[in-house]
């Protein structure tokens, strides 16, 4: 008699991951664009260190489990005559645990929690405000913010082997956190402030939909999500609640035999009007006009497949449209373009090895900002204030970097 | 029970005879059915995985997208792939922030 074969014991498997990567970058004006570099041109670098650790097993039948932990450590600095700033620290760590039910044919619910928590520094007094710098420039921008708590109820839907629906629904809980002075600075003026000041930041609640369909050479996913945002408040007082925000997103592969996959992904954004405070007003009102932007994100990239590593070519194209303002007011946003070249490898160094390793180029050019006779209105303040003219804004950089993944 | 302990052999006797019998009678599929690894379809076939993980990861990040200005809860190589669509949401406000004489968002 054949007996039952023994339950098998539940396979875990733990990947662990980290990257160097080192941005350099040069322009006509640092940050804040507003301010005119004393030497004539802004610069900046940053160096920044992610690592991770991702756990996924079945523990029992129908049920997976997924668990990542990530956090990082990052130097920066701004060598901009007159807007100089250096920070190093390590970055607020992100957590996700994601628990998949397989029980039910048809539908493959998941539930998941993700945390952001704070241990990096949200608040930076003196001269190394100015080591936040521009985020199409390098990724760490802003070096901390408080306890945000995210969970998540999904579910996939297959249609066939090949076709699936997907959808999601995540609240977002975000924690207050210490801010250096944001009152007192503009984009004309560097933020060399000192007080504390406690930042409160809206709620946000997310619906995602999406469909995807995997077979021979071709993968689709198109997808899209509505964001909206309860008020951000600052000392207690609201200060503005952004508008409701919609995303589209759509990635298309197609893999060449042998020869390799050819990556595209398209992405665009639209938010409606903030509502703000108005000087003097003691409620939030919509804003007349909409500070925000459209953006427009498109990418390619092909790797090249040889044996045991891949290597290839990516470039990417952004575009930001003006906001709703004219160049009159204080208020106008200008138009925005982000470039960048370069190329990507991967190595399979061993079957549980893999090293990664990417060189960018960046270029932007933002629009100017013009004032005439030194001063430009202000809609939220109702009357005229002193501001500088900011010329056509042009950068260029470079990223590099390198890492691994080693999987037990 | 003989001295061979054949008395014990009659449940297990008893056991392997239904056994053989519902073998006969059910699909090989329902006796031994390989396991999905990412569940199955409505009709019983097996769940693509890579397309079903991947769609599962995108609903997750893209459900949480201010969960942290820092980084999304990835691995670091999957940046290239979740950070960029990323770039479409306005950054926190920065040393400007909102004012009555400041810009709102950059």
């Amino acid at each position: 008699m054949a007996t039952p074969a023994p339950a098998a014991a539940p396979v875990w498997t733990v990947t662990a991951a980290s990257e160097a990567r080192f941005f350099y970058w040069q322009s006509n004006r640092g940050v804040p664009v507003g301010v005119a570099p004393t030497d004539g041109r802004g610069r900046g670098s940053e160096f920044y260190i992610p690592y991770a650790v991702q756990i996924v097993g079945q523990p029992v039948e129908d049920f997976k489990v997924e668990l990542l932990g990530r956090a990082g450590w990052v130097w920066a600095r701004q060598s901009t005559g007159g807007l100089t700033g250096e920070v190093a620290t390590t970055t607020d760590t992100v957590t996700s645990g994601t628990v998949t039910y397989y029980g039910v044919n048809g539908i493959q619910p998941f539930v998941s929690l993700n945390l952001n928590i704070p241990t990096g520094e949200s608040a930076l007094f003196g001269t190394s405000a100015n080591a936040r710098m521009d985020p199409d420039l390098v990724d760490i921008a802003s070096f901390g913010e408080g306890w945000n708590i995210g969970p998540t109820l999904g579910f996939n839907l297959p249609i066939n082997k090949s076709l699936m629906v997907t959808a999601s629904a995540g609240y977002n809980w975000r924690g207050s956190y210490l801010r250096d002075s944001s009152l007192s600075a503009t984009i004309f003026t560097p933020p060399t402030t000192q007080t504390p000041t406690n930042v409160n930041p809206g709620d946000e609640l997310t619906l995602y939909g999406a469909v995807g369909y995997e077979s021979g050479p071709y993968a689709v996913k198109v997808g899209g999500s509505v964001s909206g945002e309860t008020t951000t408040t600052q000392d207690g007082v609201p200060l503005y609640r952004a508008g409701r925000r919609f995303l589209i997103t759509g990635t298309f592969a197609y893999t060449w035999g042998t020869s390799g996959v050819t990556t595209l992904d398209i992405s665009a954004s639209h938010s409606d009007k903030n509502k703000v405070l108005f000087l003097g007003m003691s409620s939030l009102v919509t804003e007349p006009l909409n500070t925000n932007s459209n953006l427009y994100r498109v990418s390619i990239q092909h790797l090249f497949a040889f044996d045991r590593y891949a290597v290839g070519p990516t470039a990417s194209f952004l575009y930001r449209d003006r906001n709703g303002y004219d160049s009159t007011t204080l208020q106008f946003v200008p138009a925005k373009d982000r470039w960048s070249a370069g190329a990507i490898a991967r190595y399979a160094a061993t079957d549980n090895v893999t090293l990664n390793a990417r060189l960018e180029g960046v270029w932007t050019r933002e629009g100017d900002r013009p004032a005439p006779g030194d001063m430009l209105f202000s809609v939220l303040g109702n009357g005229f204030v002193v501001a500088s003219p900011v010329p056509v804004v042009s950068s260029w950089g470079l990223q590099l970097a390198a890492g691994a993944n080693i999987k037990f | 029970m003989d001295e061979f302990g054949e008395g014990d052999m009659r449940p297990v006797l008893i056991a392997a005879t239904i056994a053989a019998v519902l073998s006969a009678l059910l699909p090989a599929s329902a006796v031994a059915q390989a396991r999905c690894p990412e569940g199955r379809t409505l009709s019983g076939e097996c769940v693509n995985p890579a397309l079903a993980s991947s769609m599962r990861q995108s609903a997750v990040i893209f459900s949480q997208p201010k969960l942290s200005y820092t980084a999304f809860p990835i691995l670091p190589a999957d940046d290239l792939t979740y950070r960029y669509p990323h770039q479409l949401i306005p950054p926190p406000p920065g040393p400007a922030g909102a004012t009555p004489t400041g810009i709102p968002h950059r």
